[in-house]
């Protein structure tokens, strides 16, 4: 999994500013769970140097809780989406974290290709 | 709105809303509220409104004894249709004709969802969207085709036969009709990408209304387009209605009112609902009038909503209009704009009703427009510059029009209309003599609002 932070300048109706956008990845066997999730973003929140930003998290992508319980499960200020600029930059981290995973998925099986090459290759 | 000559052709009706016991008083007043206003939009006059407390009944969806008690009224009021807040089952609807017809009534018993398809269609504008509105309402009305039909031949059913046979028919009928207007769909959408090039290549520049039912989006748009500003052109006041041309200094914009927002959309009538928006998704500018008066939670959700409603497919820009401002005192309103700023663009106060803050408005809309500039042109006085002449009519503001040896005038529009034309008539008529005499441009001041 990869989860995306973007911190950005945001206007009631659009981006003002991309300051610095991170990813990180995570893996597990398993379909994350609500804790873990919280976990993900947070830690994921944590390399970006501002650390006073409101993290603006997208309602679906927290099993749908609400915004009361929701802010209870975070150390750091949280809220959902509301307004067209804080839904576009939603949206750039769903990029961002999308097109990461595709390319990690994509190198890693060039690496697997690689390996098992090697492995006939021994076995010769 | 509805003017007062039209009255004796509007629809009397009653209202009939039914709240959980486990409901919040402050909702259900919402809730009310919002549900007048749906009536007011689709111009019915309303004769009364009966609430209830109580779990819904499965047979009248209010109790029995309010039910005879509303069919009672409803004779004595003489109302043509008695409006529920709730969706209705058919077997409830019968129920409920029944017991009017008993006392006397004839009231046609809808709900909700077909009062808001009754707006629908009345705005519904473009081949497309009045598709959208009927699909919608086939969709609504399929589940309960065969047992409205069974229903209404209970009484005839002694000696009727094959009534099977007419049900599944009908049924069918209805499944037909609804992969028609698909298919028609498809191909309306194709017409409509066409026509909005076509607009788009005249040089106009679209600015819709939007915003909740009851905003006041209808008293702004009749008063932007008065006389004095309104300019005549058929082709698009009778096209597409709710529509006008108006010029705002040298601006040529096309002006939508569109149908109100509604709250909880039930999920098969968001296409109908979006395609009588179709104008929003392609202006260049969006006027988001709220009503300012309301609690500062009410103004929270609508907000709400309405940037979801707009984000997806939107990129214009927005002047969030806070109207009604004549009655929110200015304390008020500074405290009400800080609690929600983001979701605030571009504030302006205005009252529509009070014709306060209009001269403004025009202001900030023409500096959100792409800018414009003027050049002179210089046509020969002949055949050619004639039809010249008329090309530059229909894609800008042209002025100080004097016939002489030449005909020269001035010629306004958005940059990237001049470019285009640069490419297309002065090519055309390059040998004849067209010629620009001076450029120059029309300073977009910004303004300073509020
Ligand atoms: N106090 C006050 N009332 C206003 C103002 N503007 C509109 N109204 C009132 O608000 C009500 C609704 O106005 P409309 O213009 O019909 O609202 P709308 O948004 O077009 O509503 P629909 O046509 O239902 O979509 C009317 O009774 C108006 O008189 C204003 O500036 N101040």
């Amino acid at each position: 999994m990869v989860a995306a932070a973007v911190l950005i300048d945001i206007e009631p109706t659009g981006i003002y500013k991309v300051h610095e956008i991170r990813t990180k990845t995570f893996s597990s066997d398993k379909a994350p769970d609500l804790i873990s999730v919280v976990k993900m973003i947070e830690t994921a929140a944590e390399t970006i140097k501002n650390k006073d930003a409101v993290i603006v998290i997208e309602q679906g992508d927290m099993f749908n809780i609400n915004e009361q319980y929701l802010k209870t499960l975070f150390f750091r200020d949280v809220k959902f989406q509301e307004s067209i600029g804080e839904r576009r930059a939603i949206e750039i981290a769903h990029h961002v974290s999308l097109s990461t995973r595709r390319l990690l998925i994509k190198e890693w099986e060039k690496i697997e290709r690689k390996i098992r090459k090697n492995e006939k290759n021994q076995k010769k | 709105m509805v003017d007062n000559n039209n009255f004796s052709d509007r629809k009397k009706v009653g209202l009939v809303i039914r709240f959980d016991p486990t409901s919040e008083n402050e909702k259900n007043e919402s809730k009310l509220d919002e549900f007048k206003d749906l009536a007011k939009a689709a111009g019915y006059i309303i004769s009364f409104t009966i609430e209830q407390t109580k779990y819904p009944d499965s047979r009248y969806n209010i109790g029995y004894g309010k039910a005879k008690e509303l069919a009672e009224i409803a004779f004595y009021e003489q109302v043509d249709e008695i409006i529920f807040y709730d969706s209705l089952s058919t077997s409830q609807v019968y129920n409920l004709s029944k017991v009017c017809f008993e006392a006397g009534s004839n009231a046609r018993i809808i709900d909700r969802f077909h009062l808001i398809l009754d707006i629908f269609d009345t705005r519904a504008t473009t081949h497309r969207s009045k598709l959208q509105v009927e699909l919608a309402r086939l969709t609504y009305e399929l589940p309960g085709a065969k047992m409205r039909i069974s229903l209404s031949k209970k009484e005839e059913k002694a000696g009727f036969g094959g009534l099977g046979d007419y049900e599944d028919s009908y049924e069918y009928d209805l499944k037909r009709r609804i992969s028609r207007i698909k298919n028609e769909l498809k191909k309306a959408d194709i017409e409509e990408e066409s026509r909005r090039a076509y607009r788009r290549k005249k040089g106009f520049q679209l600015v819709s209304l939007a915003g909740y039912t009851n905003a006041g989006k209808s008293t702004l748009f009749n008063l932007l387009v008065d006389e004095e500003n309104e300019v005549e052109d058929m082709l698009f006041t009778t096209l597409i209605p709710k529509t006008r041309l108006l010029k705002i200094d040298n601006h040529k914009v096309l002006i939508t009112d569109t149908v109100g927002f509604i709250e909880d959309l039930p999920h098969f009538m968001v296409d109908a609902f979006k395609s009588t928006l179709d104008g929003i998704y392609y202006s260049d500018l969006i006027l988001l009038v709220v009503d300012f008066s309301e609690p500062v939670e009410t103004i929270y959700n609508k907000l709400k909503v309405s940037h979801e409603i707009l984000w997806e497919q939107s990129a214009s820009d927005i002047i969030t209009v806070l109207n009604k401002s004549d009655s929110v005192s200015v304390r008020e309103r500074q405290y009400k704009l800080k609690k929600l700023d983001y979701l605030i663009a571009n504030p302006i106060f205005i009252s529509a009703k009070e014709e306060i803050g209009i001269e403004d408005l025009k202001k900030m809309i023409i500096s959100q427009l792409p800018e414009q500039r003027t050049i002179v042109v210089r046509l020969p006085n002949n055949q050619y510059g004639a039809s010249a002449l008329s090309e530059f009519y229909e894609t800008g503001v042209v002025e100080e029009v004097i016939y002489g040896d030449f005909i020269t005038f001035d010629f306004t529009a958005p940059e990237y209309i001049l470019e285009k034309l640069k490419g297309t008539v002065f090519k055309t008529y390059e040998n004849s003599g067209m010629k620009i005499m001076s450029e120059y441009h029309i300073g977009n001041s910004k303004l300073n609002n509020l």
